[in-house]
């Protein structure tokens, strides 16, 4: 079956990728009496946790440090978070993929729909802090730029995600690595640092990591009230689009083995 | 016109030796020299089957044979590896009751998660759901997380739910092995209104009963390859003579296989209600059938053997044979008897028990006054009710026959054979018997 052909599928079975990215949901905060509270719990925890590390015990001269900090941090759990489940997500459904048909994209679909959704709430307690704070806000760059660029790291996501799923289904030791490819990624990434930082030497090297240009533009918009430089803006087009293609093409060559090996 | 066709199909698996290959012992075996050996097992080879329009076919075969494979290639789970797959129309596939249920959502929620599972647009699912729901007789637990549900109330919303897919094609594996008997009928019922409604359904079963009851063809399956093509009663034929199963007398004990492998058709050993209660016990029973009677609590055969049944063979109102009767059609039961000496004034009896052995009939031939003067040699008589009264169900049927006084059995086949029985309407759903009644309101 063509990609076209998969594409009108996965829009006819939308219902589907709604009910499992609201099970998901559901389940996680079902019994909790806070229920999605604790979405909001994890990051400020972290954010309490990196500020007093970093910014009164280490002393980062970084300014804003625990600003600078969350606005980077939440976009990376958005990926930390969408890979580390969608990895292993066609294996732990098999018994779905081995006796009903649907287009088995749909799960690490609706993954990462799911924790983009999570993404979106945490996101959203940002603006009031950054009221608070007393930003400037560039209201024209959050309307346009914003959107686009949570568009471009949803699609960025995904294609690793449906690359890793696929691969995890006949390479087991496919999860293991990518906790470590994602612990070094963490470090790599403009996180708890700046890249004025690192040693200019290197730094063009740094700048070939897609994180680093998402969190930047992130950045840009967010605490320069600024839109992100259109160049690096372009490349970060380039990432997402090479990152579906690639986890498409991976996914579309495996898929017809998932039934008989998971 | 066909709405399925499988023409050359083929598919091969890979058994590796160990399933999932760890990068290490890889490495490991690339520095050693060695390769991964995987052995080739073709489940298909060069399969072809049609399935035309409104039909209900059959698929038996011994485990391995290929029978969940063909369905899962002609479902789309399952890629071949040559050949083609060409279905007309809405497939819905019923491999597993319940696949993909969460135990912590509600009965209500898993409703909505697994019919879009099935390919159901939102409108469609709110237009189903209260008749889902009722199907299931689960209103009372619906908003109730599906962990605290009983298996049998678990597979009744998954059957509930595969119902309603209201699809062109059905196709059905082995689903109707699960839930008490009561949910069984009701299953039954259900797929027959599909039949009547005039949807294709491609049905596997070691149940041949059921695939006797259901199907108009059968395909027979073995190592990967069809091996006949035919009726239910010859498929079924074919395959018992495959797996060895003796046929003592050309009568094949189809009491073995029940519903759910074989345990509802079981009845439990009670006193034996024998079909003429006062003399039975003094029958003479030879050694081959005392060593058979004690192999078998039930069914069981005695007899002095100077009459022998050689078959029963159950027939609706065309004369067809079947095994599988609506309520209110004409119920024929063909006896076919042979005889070793001459034998005069013979009397016939036979009678029916509902699967628990509850003796419903017993009639013979010298209370109905029908006079037998003798015997030809061999011959046959027929049972015959005209409007059958009873209800979804199977049922156990025993034929002997006696000497003029009834003291000696010539030939006892006590429950030895069955037959069900499917009602059309719902309301006739409970009990056994259809009485025909009026209504008074005053």
């Amino acid at each position: 079956m063509n990609s076209v052909a998969t594409i009108q599928e996965i829009i006819e079975y939308r219902e589907l990728v709604k009910n499992m990215v609201s099970r998901d949901l559901k389940i996680k905060y079902k019994d909790s009496i806070l229920g999605y509270f604790w979405s909001l719990v994890n990051p400020l925890l972290m954010f309490g946790i990196y500020t007093v590390a970093f910014h009164y015990i280490l002393k980062i001269q970084i300014e804003d440090f625990p600003l600078f900090f969350i606005i980077g941090f939440l976009p990376w759990s958005f990926v930390n978070i969408s890979l580390m489940t969608a990895v292993s997500s066609i294996v732990d459904n098999g018994n779905l993929v081995n006796k009903v048909y649907f287009p088995t994209e749909i799960i690490p679909l609706s993954i990462v729909l799911s924790s983009f959704v999570q993404f979106l709430l945490t996101f959203v307690v940002l603006f009031p802090v950054l009221f608070f704070l007393d930003r400037s806000f560039n209201l024209p760059a959050i309307l346009t730029a914003l959107p686009l660029l949570i568009f471009l790291q949803v699609l960025f996501v995904l294609g690793l995600a449906l690359f890793f799923s696929a691969v995890h289904v006949f390479f087991r030791d496919t999860k293991h690595f990518l906790e470590i490819f994602l612990t070094v990624w963490f470090f790599l990434s403009p996180i708890i640092y700046t890249l004025e930082l690192v040693p200019e030497r290197v730094r063009g090297y740094f700048m070939l990591n897609p994180m680093a240009l998402f969190l930047t533009a992130y950045r840009d918009i967010l605490m320069r009230a600024q839109f992100p430089d259109p160049l690096a803006f372009l490349e970060i087009v380039a990432f997402a689009v090479t990152s579906v293609l690639i986890g498409w093409g991976t996914f579309s060559f495996f898929k017809a083995k998932f039934s008989e090996t998971v | 016109m066909t709405t399925i066709e499988v023409q050359n199909l083929s598919k091969k698996f890979l058994i590796q030796h160990q399933k999932t290959i760890e990068l290490k012992e890889k490495l490991v075996g690339l520095v050693k020299g060695q390769r991964f050996t995987h052995e080739e097992f073709w489940a298909l080879k060069d399969v072809s089957i049609h399935v035309n329009k409104g039909e209900t076919v059959g698929l038996i075969g011994e485990n391995g044979s290929g029978k969940s494979t063909l369905l899962k290639v002609i479902a789309r789970i399952l890629k071949p590896n040559a050949g083609h797959v060409r279905a007309t129309g809405r497939v819905a596939a019923l491999l597993e009751l319940g696949a993909g249920f969460n135990p912590n959502l509600t009965g209500r929620e898993n409703i909505y998660l697994n019919s879009s599972l099935l390919g159901f647009k939102k409108k469609e699912i709110q237009k189903k759901v209260k008749s889902i729901i009722s199907f299931s007789e689960l209103e009372r637990f619906i908003d109730t997380p599906i962990k605290v549900y009983s298996s049998g109330m678990y597979v009744r919303l998954g059957f509930s739910i595969a119902i309603h897919v209201d699809p062109d094609i059905l196709l059905i594996d082995e689903i109707l092995a699960v839930g008490d008997e009561s949910f069984q009928k009701k299953c039954l019922t259900k797929i027959n209104q599909f039949r009547e409604q005039g949807k294709t359904i491609l049905y596997v079963s070691h149940a041949l009963d059921s695939v006797r009851a259901l199907c108009d063809r059968v395909y027979l399956l073995h190592g990967g390859r069809i091996r006949t093509m035919g009726s239910p009663d010859d498929a079924i034929r074919e395959y018992r003579k495959s797996l060895g199963i003796p046929e003592e007398d050309d009568i094949a004990p189809v009491r073995e296989t029940g519903m759910e492998t074989g345990k509802a058709s079981r009845a439990p050993a009670g006193p034996e209600p024998s079909l003429l209660p006062e003399e039975a016990a003094t029958g003479e029973i030879s050694e081959e059938e005392a060593k058979k009677r004690t192999e078998a609590v039930a069914p069981s055969r005695w007899g002095n053997g100077d009459v022998t049944i050689t078959d029963v063979i159950f027939m609706k109102k065309s004369g067809e044979e079947t095994g599988f009767f609506h309520t209110g059609e004409r119920f024929i039961a063909r006896i076919r008897y042979r005889c070793k000496k001459p034998v005069t004034h013979p009397v016939f009896g036979v009678a029916i028990y509902t699967s628990d052995g509850l003796r419903l009939n017993g009639p013979n031939t010298k209370l109905d006054k029908v006079r037998i003067k003798k015997l030809k040699q061999e011959g046959y008589l027929d049972y015959i009710v005209e409007d059958f009264p009873l209800l979804t169900g199977d049922y156990l049927f025993t034929v002997a026959v006696y000497n003029e006084d009834m003291a000696s059995p010539y030939d006892h086949l006590e429950k030895y054979f069955n037959f069900k029985v499917v009602s059309d309407k719902i309301h006739q759903q409970q009990g056994v018997v259809n009485i025909p009644c009026r209504w008074s309101v005053r």
